[in-house]
């Protein structure tokens, strides 16, 4: 819609709020900035799912968005849902007005989710009911590699330095699933609230192609990332301008680059400004560094065509 | 806006807030930038066609402030206010 003017108006963007101001989400909450991003794209046709207890915005989930509100429990986050996608189209096509199929977008939780259930994205990729699965990624996996370096009572060397293939595991989490590549999913792609057109665009791309979607949202969180909360966007640029969390697109199967960055800026920079990055010793950094740049330029080798 | 459901419980996010976002009408450019990067929805239009924040939904993050690209808006510190002074 507003590639269509040559000029940056957010103006132009929908008015409706559908995710209501007045709720109990953090200041400079980044998951909040990104549904109500999302939200206001896809405007009024979609009902919301969401994992039932995990709701981060207030404990009455459903005052929460102005949509039609499902609440679901992450055990069977699959097979609630179709049944739930069935009845919503089945009610659809009895009210008069709805010529077209009601699409369903879901917010799962964490990238914690696939580890937890490695089942629910297979299953509801694997159900041909053209779902939107939106993703959140505020990054808890890092956690895991951030306990080995805090103080404890445990003997010294209890885990092993690192490896770069270990290291690879954890920076991988970053791209489009690979369930979901291998699915032949017909769209898939990574955004960051930080870049809210490139943002709003590929949902839209995302609705309107026929067939299922992923989305992978980066959403910065101020409170367990500990870092001041008005910097929240400036994380976003810093992470995609890093190469840490590259912007990309999967179309018709071929994988695109949306946002190129030509000169990586150093890791350090991102890490620098979060203090739970505190206890990183500076050679497992340099190592990360190291392994950005490698997979930087293998994606981009494989979206030029050159290597696989 | 269109009619929605709020909380019942809701009043207002004043005791959030350390500092509110004012803005400076000379540099205003009115591009919607801080309405677009508000995690709230708390920036709206006024008359004039320029933006302020609704003080009852702001946090007071500061996010606008620091994504404004005129520099426009400045965050002036409140008076602290003990919990029984809050309405």
């Amino acid at each position: 819609m507003i590639s269509r003017y040559p000029v940056f108006i957010p103006k132009l963007l929908p008015r409706d709020e559908y995710f209501v101001s007045g709720r109990r989400s953090c200041k400079g909450c980044g998951k909040a900035l990104a549904v109500r991003m999302i939200s206001k794209m896809i405007g009024k046709d979609v009902s919301f799912g969401y994992p039932k207890g995990s709701s981060p915005f207030s404990r009455y989930a459903q005052a929460g968005v102005g949509l039609t509100w499902d609440e679901l429990s992450s055990d069977d986050l699959t097979d609630s849902l179709i049944d739930r996608i069935i009845a919503g189209n089945e009610r659809g096509s009895e009210a008069e007005g709805f010529a077209k199929r009601i699409r369903k977008a879901v917010i799962g939780i964490d990238r914690r989710i696939f580890s937890k259930d490695p089942l629910a994205l297979t299953g509801i990729l694997k159900e041909k009911k053209g779902i939107i699965y939106i993703c959140y990624d505020s990054e808890m996996y890092m956690d895991e590699l951030i306990k080995r370096f805090l103080p404890s009572m445990d003997a010294h060397g209890e885990n092993h330095p690192l490896g770069k293939d270990e290291v690879r595991e954890f920076i991988h989490n970053k791209n489009i699933p690979s369930q979901a590549l291998e699915s032949c999913i017909t769209y898939a792609a990574t955004v960051c609230p930080s870049y809210p057109l490139d943002l709003m665009e590929k949902v839209k791309k995302g609705l309107q192609v026929s067939g299922n979607a992923f989305i992978n949202v980066l959403t910065p969180c101020p409170t367990t990332w500990l870092f001041n909360p008005d910097l929240t966007a400036h994380m976003g640029f810093l992470a995609v301008n890093t190469g840490f969390y590259p912007l990309v697109e999967l179309e018709s199967g071929r994988l695109k680059v949306t946002k190129r960055v030509l000169k990586l800026q150093p890791l350090a920079d991102y890490f620098k400004v979060q203090q739970r990055y505190i206890p990183f010793p500076p050679e497992l950094i340099s190592l990360m560094q190291e392994v950005v740049i490698e997979e930087y330029e293998k994606l981009t080798a494989r979206t030029e065509g050159k290597g696989k | 806006m269109i009619d929605l459901t709020i909380t019942e419980e809701f009043h207002s996010n004043q005791d959030w807030r350390n500092s509110k976002p004012v803005w400076d009408k000379e540099k205003c450019v009115q591009c919607g930038i801080c309405y677009l990067f508000c995690p709230d929805g708390a920036v709206c239009l006024d008359e004039e066609g320029y933006y302020q924040a609704e003080l009852d939904y702001c946090k007071g993050c500061g996010l606008c402030s620091r994504q404004c690209p005129t520099k426009c808006i400045s965050m002036e510190e409140e008076v602290a206010r003990l919990p029984w002074q809050v309405r």
